[in-house]
């Protein structure tokens, strides 16, 4: 009887504890690496790869949107509009209500989606340009793009380490939190330079 | 086996499902927050369905210029900008990569490439996995945007000796060939997010699971005790 109770317990702990999986960096050759190696062993690091210390931590006690679509506008390298929206947007806010204020900038080009569109999620790892999304209980992150068969993905509330989860858990939870995502259409930054023996 | 084990057995898979249930509602209440702000926010936004060109432009080069921060008040930094818009064949290769002007006090610069390209003015041409195809830099930059479009045509044409991904050689300044742009369909319509559906084969299994477990678990402590 004793055991029946504790089997029971674990299964009800173990299901209302489930969240998302959060595994360990991904693995790239490091920042000295790339540079005038001549043989470089991982040609292609991650498609987002923003340097930590530009990564938008999150502020204003809770403006987790903003941030991960700051960490955006830095990748591609709209540093003036990422420190202006930092100083004028804060708060709780959704992808739409970031479509809303983008909108605003008749000249700022950005697309996003709120079907939980996965090709829209695929053409922003595929051209490297990351995207804001709405992603765990009430949070956002920056969503860094696919490597491999995984999800990579920028927390603001710890911006120290990129958290990697399985593609199709990630799209399954994406998509569960609405599929909400929202990038701008500029150009990322290059990949880490090195040098080839040609 | 007698009755109370398959009945603490029947007990045991019950909990296992409410547990499940509640666990489910949960993720399903998670989603109306969300939900509601769509809903404020559809009401203010376009009901229109747009269709946006998104430029499938992942495969293409990057052509950094780093330049001093007052760039525009030197002479030669500033022709090395101007060329890329003024030349021919400049502006069409400009136009079929992605072009950065990095200031020396760019973010992106003193993090990525500082520690790289340390004499400006610079060109640095890469492929889309970062291999520098070409670097020029300080006394040794171009002189005239002939020239610069010359090296740069060069660059294009060399033949690839890298293993894979490569870049094609193609027969003139072009770098990549135009890829056809698909369309995606981005929507400012009403929108209801998707619910995540009941798990039912992982309810089966846990039924199963906590019915048989309890049952054997019961059934060893019975013959144990005996």
């Amino acid at each position: 009887m004793k055991h029946a109770f504790i089997l029971v317990l674990l299964l009800c702990v173990g299901l209302a504890g489930c969240d998302v999986q959060i595994g360990e960096d991904p693995i790239c050759p490091g920042p000295d690496c790339p540079v005038d190696q001549g043989d470089c062993p991982v040609p292609l690091l991650l498609p987002v790869d923003l340097p930590e210390a530009l990564r938008c931590q999150n502020y204003a006690g809770g403006s987790c949107m903003h941030a991960s679509l700051i960490s955006v506008f830095r990748w591609q390298g709209l540093h003036e509009m990422a420190d202006w929206w930092r100083a004028n947007y804060s708060g709780p806010e959704s992808v739409l209500g970031l479509a809303q204020k983008a909108k605003r900038f008749p000249w700022l080009k950005y697309a996003y989606t709120s079907s939980g569109d996965a090709d829209f999620l695929e053409w922003c790892s595929r051209t490297r340009r990351g995207a804001a999304i709405h992603y765990y209980p009430n949070h956002a992150v920056t969503f860094c793009g696919y490597e491999g068969s995984d999800a990579i993905l920028l927390d603001n509330n710890r911006t120290g380490r990129l958290i990697r989860i399985d593609k199709s858990q990630f799209l399954r939870e994406w998509r569960g939190y609405g599929g909400y995502a929202l990038t701008v259409v500029y150009s990322p930054t290059p990949p880490r330079p090195w040098v080839p023996q040609h | 086996m007698n009755r109370h084990n398959v009945l603490l057995a029947v007990l045991v898979s019950a909990v296992a499902l409410l547990g499940l249930f509640a666990w489910h509602s949960q993720q399903i209440q998670q989603t109306p927050i969300a939900d509601a702000n769509v809903y404020a926010m559809d009401q203010d936004l376009s009901l229109e369905e747009r269709i946006i060109h998104l430029p499938e432009d992942g495969h293409d080069y990057h052509v950094s210029v780093f330049v001093h921060d007052d760039w525009e008040k030197r002479p030669d930094e500033r022709r090395l900008v101007a060329w890329w818009d003024a030349d021919p064949r400049l502006s069409q290769v400009r136009s079929q990569v992605h072009f950065h002007v990095y200031p020396k006090s760019d973010p992106i610069y003193e993090e990525r490439f500082a520690q790289y390209i340390q004499v400006l003015p610079a060109v640095v041409i890469q492929d889309p996995e970062g291999s520098v195809w070409h670097k020029e830099s300080g006394a040794a930059v171009s002189r005239s945007a002939n020239e610069l479009g010359d090296r740069v045509a060069r660059i294009f044409r060399r033949p690839c000796p890298c293993p894979q991904p490569s870049p094609e050689p193609v027969p003139d300044p072009t770098p990549t060939p135009p890829v056809p742009i698909p369309d995606i369909n981005i929507d400012v319509g009403p929108n209801v997010p998707p619910q995540p559906e009941f798990p039912w084969l992982i309810a089966v299994i846990v039924v199963v699971v906590c019915f048989g477990g309890t049952l054997l678990l019961t059934l060893k402590q019975e013959i144990d005790s005996a």
